[in-house]
């Protein structure tokens, strides 16, 4: 009996408090993974959307430089690449005689909660 | 009697109380099993390179190659289907610096790669190809097509060869890439600045 007083068990208490302390750390650790993998998959959306933008952007130079004021009025639409739906907005504006400047903004959704906007800006010459 | 006492001192758990213990204990190891089999896998996921990754730096050097192109008397821009090559600056392994040299993107059926020679000044005078560097892999199928005003008909058109003097407007490259799990296809447009 002597020996045995030095080596009593964990209280339930003692017991309950570290399993609240590692829920705690899990969730945190958890949390942060979750973060990481939303970064991911924006990162996947964005090198997939980047790159029609840039084609986006240049057709709509072309225009303009061909057409000037008579290019074709394209400015929405919405598009899926993969299983992700994207929806764009694309608008003129005549800054000085010959020059316009292009915005074009591309939306979606990322996970549940983020929405995404990406913008990019081009000049064009029209050349008569 | 001496020995009952000591037995309800040495008194063990009951039933009931060793069942709540494994039940609390079994559950407690599941979800911490579960915590980390999840949180695993997200991370080989976030590890996973992706494949656009490879090809949106091969667009990047493409365009710049190309908007940095320029009319130069011993270099001319010469364009095929599958090959194309033109004069600009290149980042010269001998000199350590940039000079004047030419590029050859050209793509390879056999070995389904896009390859990308530089040759500066020297090299071209001794013919000699240089290895390939920062060359595309799994190309299934690639077109370069170039863009053109033609002043016969007056109108811009796409050309599939490109053999004349001068530069073309600019240089679209549409290419198939076969990533192990789905074939993808891309196209790229750039403009030349310097051509007109």
């Amino acid at each position: 009996m002597i020996l045995r007083t030095g080596n009593k068990g964990f209280t339930l208490v003692e017991v309950m408090l570290a399993t609240c302390v590692l829920s705690l750390g899990a969730v945190l650790i958890y949390e942060s993974f979750f973060s990481a993998l939303e970064s991911y998959n924006y990162c996947a959306d964005y090198l997939e959307a980047a790159p029609w933008m840039g084609e986006k952007i240049w057709q709509a130079q072309d225009n303009l430089r061909r057409f000037g004021a008579y290019a074709p009025a394209d400015n929405r639409g919405e598009f899926a690449l993969g299983n992700k739906n994207f929806k764009w907005e694309l608008s003129y504006r005549l800054i000085n005689p010959q020059l316009y400047q292009i915005d074009l903004t591309l939306f979606w959704q990322a996970g549940r909660r983020r929405k995404i906007k990406l913008s990019r800006s081009a000049y064009a010459i029209h050349e008569e | 009697m001496q020995s009952m006492k000591n037995n309800k001192h040495l008194a063990a758990f009951t039933l009931a109380e060793m069942l709540m213990v494994t039940l609390i204990l079994s559950v407690v190891a599941l979800a911490t099993f579960a915590t980390l089999n999840n949180g695993l896998k997200i991370w080989q996921r976030i590890n996973r390179q992706l494949p656009a990754e490879d090809l949106n730096f091969f667009f990047d050097k493409f365009s710049v190659d190309l908007r940095n192109s320029f009319k130069f008397s011993n270099i001319n821009f010469l364009g095929s289907a599958e090959k194309l090559e033109f004069a600009t600056l290149v980042n010269s392994p001998r000199l350590d610096n940039y000079t004047v040299g030419k590029l050859i993107y050209v793509f390879e059926p056999k070995s389904k790669t896009l390859n990308r020679y530089l040759m500066d000044y020297s090299a071209m005078y001794t013919g000699q190809l240089p290895e390939a560097a920062a060359s595309l892999k799994n190309v299934n199928a690639l077109k370069f097509q170039y863009y053109v005003f033609d002043l016969e008909q007056k109108e811009y058109l796409w050309q599939d060869e490109y053999r004349q003097a001068g530069l073309p407007l600019a240089v679209r490259v549409e290419l198939e890439l076969d990533n192990a799990k789905e074939i993808k296809e891309s196209i790229k447009t750039v403009s030349i600045p310097s051509s007109n």
